[in-house]
């Protein structure tokens, strides 16, 4: 039996080989500059877009003020437990002494089964995006992707200052992009809850993923 | 693909009016969000242009950049695999999950596996597989296939999915939607924590990064591939995007197209298995790149189609589709596009009817993110279809006979004549009913004309003589 890679690959030369030239052109896509979104782009977006997907956007002033939002949210919800990323993969200066002062028992790891029953988990975008009111996750070390998946409110905390227009732009800041990317194991783009319209397009939260996203943004403008 | 012919089919679907409508309204919902979110992009239309670029771009390099992807993916520490047809596929699957020992596997929604038969397969060794997808959840557990490639139970009510989970599951009947989804999801948690193995497809793969792009509103995606410890997606060889920015592109237009949303809840990469430093994520990643007829569409004049994303917008559109269901195709791929895909993927012997479920109306042109031209694809495969002897006898021998008179002016104008004679001598009214015989099932519908009184030579030459 030949080699099914080389076969395949094989049959893909022969069949470009063949194929009429209109077909299949050959030219390298030029993006237009009116493919990305106008003006505009920035954090007041990014809390309408995000709002209307039904998370709920809390702003503050400062990273401390971040930190004492999440902790007054663990108070006022009852939150015994959390499952968070590591203090210093989510950057908020504080966060560890708040959430100690509202008595939350932290997990930043463990088995998937022990860590199912926890009420809520805590992590930092590394950006938001405006046009879709999205936030951007990469897991690693100390960066757990159960984090933003099994606990039924996920709360993010992102930058104010590190909110693009759209996607492209957010790649663009990365410089090497690919580089970036490819570094994690996962990254993910966050709108919203956990969704579906499966039944009678019906819109429900909380099918698989957490049925209530928190974001909290701290600074910007 | 089924053993049931097309017409059966059809009319199958048509004695269930309640299922059309549901089928119907869910369709026209579905692209009346689209249409209004798509002109939330600042143009459109040049959105779309830049994305057929695209595709075509990658489609006349595809060798390149699945060599690239295999490179970058490898890099990355996960495998990566190649299947001439479905039997390997299916093959390269089943090894996996036998080398790890996989009792439990735990699936999101994906064409490709559906296409390849990948469940039966993986049952037949003894191997548990649930689909996670609510939609395709209810389906398996109703023992059901799914209507829509983006709304897989479209076709059913909460009723129906209420008495599902009572006598599958054992769960309290209700028909209340928010109970419904939490049956699932308690049902699925306790999969998804206990599966060995996860399964998916493709949206994306990416060149430059040798990552998979998976995109769920549910969350499935994300969970089949961060708890089970072995990941294996399932790719269609024609699903990949040369650079992270062509895949932002390409995003811009999937959801968009498919459901009316600017990005789906979960837009994910994922770049290979766990880093050393990680704590969870898999353990195992592989991708399985499969042909299965993908090469031979590419040789042939109905390559365009490679450039489909897998939306549904066209399946919405149509006005074939709307009335008939989904479930009438016989194929995993319905619609439009699945007019124009089973006959590549299973033979056009298996499926000569779907080119000819069509109106040609050109909505699915209009309505296709990278502007496909479904009409005419589906015109070619009509013309491969007659190449190879699968029109019905009746039809040939009415084209040979049109034939006959239409190339030969002396013939159609006798023909013409006759036919004038005929409606002069019945007065028309013959032809105001059904007409006889077999020939009556086209006069159910509609209605047949008179043909006219004069031919249309003797006014011509009438009105010469008056000039």
């Amino acid at each position: 039996m030949t080699n099914a890679r080389e076969d395949i690959l094989r049959r893909i030369r022969a069949a470009l080989d063949t194929a009429p030239v209109d077909a299949l052109p050959d030219a390298a896509p030029v993006r237009p500059a009116n493919t990305t979104p106008r003006a505009g782009g920035g954090l007041e977006q990014f809390v309408e877009e995000a709002s209307k997907l039904a998370a709920e956007v809390i702003r503050v002033e400062s990273e401390q003020a971040a930190a004492l939002q999440v902790a007054a949210l663990c108070e006022e919800r009852g939150w015994r437990e959390a499952l968070v990323w590591d203090w210093e993969e989510i950057g908020v200066a504080g966060l560890e002494a708040a959430l100690a002062g509202a008595g939350v028992e932290v997990h930043h790891g463990g088995d998937p089964h022990a860590l199912e029953p926890v009420p809520v988990g805590i992590t930092g975008a590394e950006a938001a995006i405006a046009d879709t009111g999205t936030i951007v996750l990469r897991s690693g070390a100390g960066r757990s992707p159960l984090a933003s998946l099994l606990p039924p409110v996920h709360v993010a905390l992102v930058d104010g200052t590190r909110i693009f227009p759209e996607m492209r732009a957010y790649l663009e800041s990365l410089g090497d992009a690919a580089g970036h990317v490819r570094a994690a194991s996962n990254l993910v783009f966050i709108s919203g809850p956990s969704r579906t319209a499966d039944i009678e397009q019906t819109l429900t939260l909380g099918v698989h993923g957490p049925r209530e996203l928190i974001i909290v943004v701290y600074g910007g403008d | 693909m089924s053993d049931v012919p097309f017409k059966e089919r059809v009319n199958a679907a048509l004695q269930n009016p309640d299922r059309l409508r549901a089928i119907s309204s869910g369709a026209e919902a579905a692209f009346v969000k689209r249409n209004i979110v798509l002109e939330s992009l600042p143009d459109p239309d040049a959105t779309r242009d830049l994305a057929r670029q695209i595709r075509a771009h990658t489609i006349a390099h595809l060798d390149r950049y699945l060599a690239e992807f295999e490179a970058n993916l490898t890099a990355n520490g996960g495998q990566v695999h190649w299947a001439r047809d479905a039997d390997e596929a299916r093959q390269i699957v089943l090894d996996i999950a036998t080398r790890v020992g996989a009792k439990r596997v735990a699936k999101s929604k994906s064409m490709v596996t559906e296409e390849i038969r990948l469940n039966a397969a993986l049952e037949a060794q003894g191997i548990e597989v649930w689909e996670t997808d609510l939609g395709e959840f209810i389906a398996q557990q109703a023992g059901d296939h799914p209507s829509h490639i983006i709304v897989p139970v479209m076709h059913l009510t909460r009723q129906e999915i209420g008495r599902v989970f009572h006598e599958k599951l054992g769960a309290p009947y209700t028909d209340e939607i928010p109970e419904l989804n939490l049956i699932a999801r308690r049902t699925l948690r306790e999969v998804y924590l206990s599966a060995d193995m996860g399964i998916t497809g493709c949206n994306f793969a990416v060149a430059e990064t040798g990552s998979i792009c998976l995109v769920t509103n549910e969350g499935n995606g994300r969970m089949v591939t961060a708890l089970p410890r072995v990941h294996v997606a399932v790719m269609g060889m024609e699903r990949i995007v040369p650079t992270l920015d062509d895949l932002s592109v390409m995003l811009q237009l999937l959801a968009r197209s498919a459901t009316g949303q600017k990005l789906t809840v979960y837009t994910s990469l994922v770049n290979g298995p766990r880093r050393p430093d990680e704590e969870h994520g898999p353990e195992e990643m592989h991708v399985v790149i499969v042909d299965n007829g993908r090469s031979r569409a590419l040789a042939s004049d109905l390559a365009e189609i490679l450039y489909c994303i897998r939306c549904g917008a066209c399946l919405n559109v149509c006005p074939v589709y709307r009335a008939i269901g989904g479930h009438a195709y016989g194929s995993v791929y319905p619609g439009p596009v699945g007019s124009v895909v089973s006959p590549i993927l299973g033979g056009v012997p298996a499926f000569a009817d779907l080119p000819h479920a069509s109106s040609l109306c050109g909505a699915c042109k209009d309505a296709c993110p990278v502007r496909i031209d479904l009409p005419t694809l589906l015109l070619r495969l009509r013309r491969e279809t007659v190449k190879q002897g699968q029109q019905p006898g009746w039809l040939s021998a009415g084209m040979k006979g049109y034939r006959a008179v239409a190339t030969s002016p002396g013939r159609f104008r006798l023909a013409a004549r006759l036919g004038a004679l005929f409606t002069r001598l019945t007065g028309g009214r013959w032809f105001r009913g059904s007409l006889p015989g077999p020939l009556g099932a086209w006069t159910r519908y509609r209605e047949f004309p008179p043909f006219a009184r004069k031919t249309f030579q003797q006014r011509w030459q009438e009105r010469s003589r008056h000039d």
